[in-house]
Order: C-alpha cells, then sequence, then structure tokens
C-alpha cells in the first residue's frame, strides 16, 4: 500500500485522542474563587495526567535512566554528539516547513543553509558545520505554527505517554506535524522500518538529554507532577509568546503578597 | 581623516572599557561563577571538600529566607516563627542538594554576560548571562539584590523557567492538602535521601 509508512503515525494519532477523550475529568468546583483557581490552572485532566506523568517517570527510572547509564559507558563523548547532530538534522526539514508556513523567511533560509551544510559538509549530518559558519539553529514545531496563525489559546494542559508534556493545541500541531515532515515524504515508501530507525535515533537522543533533568525533579520535588507542569509551562510560554511575555510571569514582586494568587502565575491570552 | 580615525579610537575605547567595568550585580555574579567554576566544577580537590565549597558559596550567595518566605506564599503569614524557621532549613537542604546536582551537569562551558535589566523591586536587576550550548546557547537569568552594598541572588530563570516561581507553585499546591510540618518533614527526608544524576562526564 503506498501510504504503508503513515500506518504507524495514524496509531500514534488513535493512541493520542484516546488518552484524551477517556481521561477522566476533575469535576469542576462550583464555589465562584474555586472556579477561577480551576481555570487559570488549567488541568481538567489531572487525573489523567497525573497517571501519564507516573507512567512517564516509571520510564525514565527503568528504562531511559539505565539504558543511558550504558550509553555514556560504551560511547565516548564525540561519537553521542555526533549522533545528537544527526537527529538535529534529520530534524531540519520539519523546521524549514514550519518557518515557511510561519511566513519567518529568514528562518527558513538559515534552516535550509543549516541542513544542506551539515548534510554534505558534515558528511549526512554528524558534524555541525553549520554552527561552525555561524549559521542560526532556530526551532519551530507546529503548534508553534497554529500559535502564530491565531490559536493563541493553549488549551488544557496535557501529558503523552513517553513523549511528555504538552498541550492540547501543541498536541494538536504534533499529530499533523506528522503528516507535512518533508523527510518522511522523501522516504522511500516502501521501507517502513527507516522511519522507525528515524524515530528511534531521536528518541535515545532525547532520551539522553531529559533523563538528568527529570531524574533530578523526581529526587528533589515534593510533587514532581506540579513542578514539571509549570516547568514546562513556563518554558513553552517563553518560546511561544517571547522575552517580554515570560518577563511577565517570572518579575513578580517580592514584597506585596497579597496580589499574588496560589495559581500558576501565567495568563492566556 | 584625523577625526574620523580620532572618533573611531573613541568608540573603539568606550566598547572596549564598558565590557570590562562591569555594574556591581554583574561583577557579583561573574565572580561568583568563576569562583565555583575554578573552585568546585573543574578543581581536582576530593568531593568533600568541593561539596563543602560549593555549600559555602550558595549559603552565602542565595538569600534563602526572601526566597523561603516567598515560595510558602500566604502559607508563611499563618506561620510560627519555629515553623518558618525549620521550614527554611529543610527548604535549603533540598535547594541546595538539587543545585548542586545541577551544577554537576557543568562540562567546561563558557558563560558570557550580556547585559542587565531591570526588575521589578526595590534594589534588584537581572544579570542577563547565557551558556555555551552548540547550536543554542542557554539564556540564565540572576535576579539579585543589593542591600546595605552586599549583593545576594533571589532568583534564577533559566530558559524562562523561575526557580522560585516554580518551588512556590510546587508547596502551594501541597499545601492545599497538608500541613507546614507535613511539607517540612517531606523535604527534610527528601533532602537526606538524595541521590546524584548520573552527570555528563
Amino acid at each position: 500500500m503506498q501510504f504503508k509508512s503513515f500506518d504507524i503515525r495514524k496509531s500514534l494519532l488513535f493512541l493520542l485522542m484516546a488518552c484524551v477523550l477517556t481521561g477522566c475529568m476533575t469535576p469542576k468546583p462550583t464555589d465562584p474563587e474555586a472556579l477561577k483557581a480551576y481555570e487559570e490552572l488549567n488541568d481538567p485532566l489531572e487525573p489523567y495526567n497525573r497517571a501519564a506523568t507516573d507512567f512517564n517517570f516509571f520510564l525514565n527510572t527503568y528504562l531511559f535512566r539505565p539504558f543511558d547509564k550504558i550509553y555514556r559507558f560504551i560511547l565516548p563523548e564525540p561519537v553521542r554528539t555526533g549522533i545528537s547532530n544527526f537527529a538535529d538534522n534529520l530534524k531540519q526539514p520539519y523546521i524549514f516547513v514550519n518557518a515557511l508556513l510561519q511566513g519567518d523567511f529568514d528562518d527558513s533560509a538559515q534552516t535550509f543553509g543549516r541542513f544542506f551544510t551539515n548534510t554534505t559538509l558534515g558528511i549526512g549530518g554528524l558534524f555541525d558545520v553549520a554552527t561552525y559558519f555561524e549559521i542560526k539553529a532556530p526551532k519551530k514545531d507546529f503548534g508553534q505554527t497554529l500559535y502564530k496563525w491565531g490559536v493563541t489559546n493553549d488549551g488544557p494542559y496535557l501529558v503523552l505517554p513517553v513523549i511528555g508534556p504538552s498541550n492540547a493545541r501543541d498536541t494538536i500541531g504534533m499529530g499533523i506535524g506528522f503528516f507535512i515532515d518533508p523527510l518522511d515524504w522523501a522516504l522511500p515508501k516502501a521501507k517502513d522500518h527507516l522511519l522507525w530507525y528515524r524515530y528511534g535515533i531521536q528518541l535515545v537522543d532525547s532520551a539522553d538529554k531529559a533523563t538528568d533533568l527529570l531524574w533530578n525533579i523526581e529526587q528533589t520535588s515534593i510533587d514532581p507532577y506540579v513542578t514539571l507542569r509549570t516547568y514546562y509551562r513556563q518554558n513553552r510560554n517563553k518560546f511561544l509568546r517571547g522575552e517580554e511575555a515570560a518577563k511577565e510571569s517570572y518579575n513578580f514582586s517580592f514584597d506585596d503578597d497579597d496580589d499574588f494568587e496560589d495559581v500558576e502565575e501565567y495568563e492566556l491570552e | 581623516m584625523k577625526k574620523i580615525l580620532l572618533v573611531l579610537c573613541g568608540l573603539v575605547w568606550m566598547i572596549t572599557s564598558a565590557h570590562a567595568a562591569e555594574t556591581p550585580s554583574t561583577a557579583f555574579v561573574h565572580q561568583l561563577a568563576d569562583e565555583i567554576i575554578t573552585n568546585v566544577l573543574t578543581s581536582k580537590d576530593t568531593q568533600a571538600q568541593k561539596t563543602e565549597r560549593f555549600e559555602k558559596y550558595f549559603l552565602k550567595a542565595l538569600d534563602t529566607q526572601t526566597i523561603g518566605k516567598f515560595v510558602l506564599g500566604r502559607f508563611w503569614r499563618t506561620a510560627s516563627p519555629e515553623e518558618r524557621n525549620a521550614f527554611i532549613n529543610a527548604f535549603t537542604d533540598m535547594a541546595l542538594k538539587s543545585w548542586a546536582d545541577k551544577f554537576n551537569l557543568y562540562t567546561g562551558q563558557q558563560i558570557t554576560f550580556l547585559s542587565e535589566q531591570p526588575a521589578e523591586g526595590k534594589n534588584q536587576v537581572y544579570v542577563v548571562s547565557q551558556i555555551q550550548n552548540d547550536p543554542n546557547p542557554v539564556q540564565v537569568l540572576w535576579r539579585v539584590q543589593e542591600k546595605n552594598g552586599t549583593y545576594q541572588i533571589v532568583d534564577i530563570i533559566i530558559e524562562g523557567v523561575s526557580m522560585v516561581l516554580s518551588y512556590r507553585n510546587e508547596y502551594t499546591s501541597f499545601l492545599q492538602n497538608h500541613t507546614l510540618t507535613e511539607l517540612t518533614d517531606k523535604l527534610q527526608k527528601q533532602a537526606d535521601s538524595f541521590v546524584v544524576s548520573s552527570g555528563k562526564k
């Protein structure tokens, strides 16, 4: 079948939707004060999200972390950097398309230059020659594209199994993102396994980068769920809305305590 | 022609000297970072010595009283002096271990100080820095407070994630269903059984 390779993504998408739909919801409070806090917290799927977060921490402790220890032990740092560069390079066509869709021609040109340089001079992406030539490495995804197109409401917080924290808009963005990645179109359709290798390499690289932070959170937070949620939101807020909007959330006053609500200081537009 | 050269020289001098003469807040963070890198992170001394040194820097540089008060939010006001003290102690212990662990991921990256920005509140500024990380550097903001000529850090913001705001969200959420004593006990227990992450070495 011509679109066989997309079946993997279709099943991922179904899994995502199933998670969202079956996730039991926290009942809405009736008290006005509590309702306000509830809405600002923007986490109606908390029971499901907590279960998914527990699952992800479990994966990290019993799978990613032991695996990563071996990975770091057997592969010297330059090799791991090569793998990381390779994984990054595979993301460039996707970033390029999103830069175009956002009308950001400077970033799309930089991304194109980066992909071309690293694929050729950098031997298939193993070496990051582009950074040496001071070619920028913009970060783009389809969730962000949706944001730029006017979907400024994040939607509820959503934790995806294996992948981690997200929200409704960015999850939909990721789902659509599976279908607009030029690299997947370019891969020979008959060779379904190439797609699996690709996601495999990216998973190994992401796990290597995230495992220490997750471990640190689990060790030091009294409620890792809340900590991960606030880390994710603050970071994503800066990424989407920029420096100034991020500053609004952390530039609080230490003195006047009274007008500081006990909810996450982050507002939806 | 000579005039133009003179103006150019003057400009170059102004730019370079402005770079060399850092403002006191930036100089404070810069020196602290340099000392931690030399005496702790890249030092060849025993782990015990390095841990002790880091603790000294951490306790001196961070205003744990201001931070501790802020992270409890409205729960600070209803707490007794003993409860406050016990919380600050457990919180400091936990934060110390957590940050020592985060600093341990350092493998020689360069840290550059870029600018200074105003912050809400009296005598506070953000010292803007970035840590080398290819292809994209990591942005770190140090919120510094000046009190009677001494400088202390009240918040560290990494890529938009504020340390104190995160602690505050974590603790006030816990305190919705628990007492402050329970929070303090849990923090202390966690600090005592802390296991470091694997590190990038």
